[in-house]
């Protein structure tokens, strides 16, 4: 074989690869997945995960219990239609696995890949848009029977109605 | 003087040209997007400031550039000026093509709605300021290019186009090595988008999706076009058998090769560890390597076409000798990182066996253990499939071992890894002293059973390569030896002298001393000229007085004689030699029969290249990757 020849290889490969890319990015789920609930993080990304898949009642699964916890109506006018910027959010791997947690803990939610500037119109979602909370973004969840629960979430998938009168601080 | 006067004014007219380009982008662009949040005033103060300076600079140099290159033919076809005008070329090419990276991907994003301040290239331009930029650079391209053009049209018979062809040549590669760079990053990125979906909460990797999609679309197909170009214009005898041709050739191959094994042999060594369960689960190998993993592939569809141009590199070499020597550059080469992995593996593999035999609790031996293997996977094959070929032929005792014997970098090979495992073997030593002296002296040593074992070790692998390669070295000289002997002893040398002079015996002395192989007969000029195998005599040797004074039937026999003669210049009566520096007699002989021995060596009359500018910055290019691959191969995937 010549280089001419494998040129044409070369040239192929990049081609499909493109192809291939762009097929991939057409048909794309553009719903995150759940993930294992064994962490902290990971019970925040699945209650952000079943919001923006709008199965609310396994969002308000996640939620533990203390007084001034909403009902699933009042839970479910609040967050429904919350779609959309979820996909400007982080959520770092911390506290880690591996590590044992105290409870109640914090896991930070950062909201680093959109500015300001990003007026999004998500063609797929209809639902009312609104600007990604900017301030100190902080999940508290508490440790119930072996499993992570949400005990306060930032806005705006809270209600500052429902935050407890008492809370804990680490 | 004239070419330190030649850069000045060309690196001038170049530095203003850019002044009053940017300058001129900066303004327009200023009166086109009027920010009410931008100072205008002082934009166009700045603007203006810099056409003000720059434009008479320009035009001032400029107009003795065009005057000294129509009047003088060595300024019309010199280096500088041709560097100068490609060098432009090049410049204002890349950033069009930067900012049409950016133009495309200001399109992609918001085509696929995510923010424009998240493209690779120029995130706070806006549409108008890629589109000014790029109009003027092409502007001034365009401008350049036709002038570039007339000079290129033959205008006398003394033109010489040397240097216009050297820096197209030059400028071709460079060019094809830019969408190269590009094009891999961006089909980098693509693939990393494939491997990665459809994971995460983030839509992962579209940014680096729409950033490389848009570096793929515009580079890869100025590559390929660029590469056609160069592939085409290899019937041009000048180009075949040019120096930045095997440069970057070399350089891409090499580069390819590194980039190919080092990605692989991380990716190797992290199986191991899923293996070994130190990564849980297939996709958080996956998350890991997917970066290297696509890299990786290019990587290994580069190396065969880069192969294949190297190929193409040797077929079209002038001799057998000198495809020899091109291909030796790449086996000592790749050996060369081959050993120095193999040898790495090695050490690991006695680290762990060091844990196992002191029952060290170390958590890190599956770190070690997947080390080890990707190590050897990847250092054995490459090592033996470049080593023993090598070998093979520097074993044979004939012309193609011997030249590979006397290769320089053959010698260099062989003399870097005795120096470097002489250094280890000693700077291991001292580590092992010095702890155990430690010890003694009652500074407690931690873990002293496992670091003396492991020191051993480590002190008897590098022992074993210095050994393996010290015994190469001195099988090399026994069979350089024999090879020289054997041409010694078929190079017969007729000394002839004339009674009253008698020096014979001086010379008989000499060789014995320095070439005793070397068969001496001696004649004296009364004796009638005949000679005992008078077809094999190879150099006559005698003094220019002997040889002045000689009969008339000498003259004619060593008129007709086809071998080599060496006169000794030794003044006599009237006779005195110009331009030879007086020598004492001795030393004379000495010099004669050196000359001598160095004829029975060289069998092929020696060809001198003559060392060009592009020859030394291409050895200091090869030395930077032999450098880089013997390091990274070995070395980069030890965490």
């Amino acid at each position: 074989m010549t280089p001419k020849k494998f040129l044409s290889v070369i040239a192929g490969f990049i081609l499909v690869s493109g192809l291939v890319a762009i097929l991939l990015f057409m048909v794309r789920d553009r719903l995150p997945q759940y993930r294992d609930d064994d962490t902290p993080a990971a019970v925040v990304s699945n209650y952000l995960t079943a919001i923006l898949r709008e199965d609310y009642e396994t969002a308000y699964d996640y939620l533990g219990e203390w007084p001034e916890k909403p009902d699933y109506a009042v839970f479910l006018d609040r967050v429904n239609g919350l779609t959309g910027y979820q996909f400007c959010v982080e959520i770092p791997e911390y506290p880690r696995a591996d590590v044992e947690t105290k409870t109640p803990t914090t896991v930070y939610i950062e909201s680093y890949q959109c500015d300001s500037e990003w007026q999004v119109d998500w063609e797929t979602y209809d639902k009312v848009q609104m600007e990604p909370y900017i301030g100190p973004n902080e999940a508290r969840l508490k440790e119930v029977a072996g499993s992570w629960k949400i005990e306060q979430m930032p806005l705006p998938w809270w209600d500052e109605a429902w935050l407890p009168i008492n809370t804990d601080k680490e | 003087m004239r070419t330190v006067r030649r850069i000045y004014f060309y690196l001038v007219t170049f530095i203003s040209l850019q002044v009053v380009l940017w300058g001129s982008i900066n303004l327009l662009y200023s009166f086109i997007r009027n920010d009410p949040n931008t100072d205008f005033n002082d934009v166009l103060a700045q603007g203006l400031a810099q056409i003000v300076v720059g434009l008479p600079i320009f035009f001032f140099h400029w107009y003795f550039i065009r005057k000294d290159a129509a009047t003088q033919l060595e300024e019309r076809d010199s280096y500088i000026r041709a560097l100068f005008f490609y060098a432009l070329r090049l410049t204002s090419l890349v950033i069009v093509i930067i900012h049409t990276y950016s133009v495309v991907q200001n399109l992609l994003f918001n085509l696929i709605q995510i923010p424009l301040g998240q493209r690779f290239f120029f995130p706070t331009n806006d549409f108008a300021k890629n589109l000014i930029t790029i109009a003027a650079n092409l502007l001034i391209w365009y401008l350049f290019e036709r002038i570039l053009r007339k000079n290129w049209q033959p205008k006398d018979a003394q033109q010489d186009f040397t240097a216009l062809k050297q820096f197209r040549l030059l400028f071709n590669y460079l060019w094809s090595s830019f969408h190269l760079l590009f094009w891999v990053i961006g089909l980098t990125n693509i693939l990393l988008y494939i491997i990665a979906i459809p994971r995460g909460f983030n839509q992962q990797f579209i940014v680096e999706f729409a950033n490389g999609l848009s570096m793929v679309l515009i580079s890869a197909p100025f590559w390929i076009l660029a590469e056609r170009k160069i592939n085409e214009s290899l019937t041009d005898p000048e180009h075949n058998q040019s120096l930045i041709r095997k440069i970057f050739t070399y350089l891409s191959l090499l580069i390819f090769i590194g980039i190919a094994l080092v990605t692989l042999g991380t990716v190797l060594r992290e199986l191991g560890l899923l293996l070994f369960r130190d990564i849980d689960t297939w996709a958080d190998f996956i998350r890991r390597n997917q970066q290297l993993m696509a890299i990786s592939l290019i990587a290994f569809f580069l190396w065969f076409y880069f192969q294949l141009k190297i190929k193409q590199v040797f077929a079209s070499a002038r001799d057998d000798e000198e495809r020899a020597s091109l291909k030796r550059i790449i086996s000592y080469i790749l050996s060369l990182a081959g050993t120095a992995t193999t040898y790495s593996g090695v050490w690991f593999v006695f680290q762990l066996l060091t844990i196992l035999i002191t029952s060290t609790n170390r958590t890190q031996w599956r770190s070690d253990l997947s080390t080890a293997i990707a190590l050897l996977v990847i250092g054995i094959p490459l090592w033996l499939y470049y080593w023993l070929p090598v070998q093979r032929e520097t074993n044979q005792a004939n012309e193609v071992g011997d030249d590979n014997r006397r290769s320089i970098i053959r010698k260099i090979y062989l003399y870097l890894i005795v120096f470097a495992t002489v250094i280890g073997v000693m700077a291991l030593a001292a580590a092992l002293v010095y702890r155990n002296l430690n010890q003694f002296f009652g500074n407690p040593q931690t873990d002293l059973v496992y670091e003396n074992i492991n020191n051993i070790f480590r002190i008897l692998i590098t022992s074993a390569w210095l050994w393996l390669h010290l015994k190469q070295l001195r099988r090399d000289g026994q069979l350089a030896n024999q090879v020289i002997q054997n041409r010694h002893k078929s190079f017969p040398v007729l000394i002839l002298e004339n009674e009253t002079d008698s020096i014979a015996q001086q010379w008989v002395e000499l060789f014995k001393k320095h070439a005793p192989f070397i068969p001496i007969q001696t004649l004296n000029f009364n004796d009638q000229p005949i000679v005992e195998g008078e077809n094999q005599v190879a150099l006559l040797l005698m003094t220019a007085a002997d040889y002045h004074q000689s009969s008339p039937v000498w003259r004619g026999w060593i008129e007709s004689f086809s071998g080599k003669i060496i006169l000794l210049p030794l003044d006599y009566d009237h006779v005195h030699w110009s331009g030879v520096e007086t020598q004492q007699r001795h030393k004379l002989m000495e010099l004669a029969v050196k000359q001598t021995i160095q004829f029975a060596e060289t069998e092929k009359t020696s060809t001198t290249h003559r060392n060009s500018i592009w020859a030394v910055l291409g050895y200091v290019l090869i030395g930077l990757i032999l450098i880089w691959l013997v390091f990274g191969v070995g070395l980069s995937f030890i965490r």
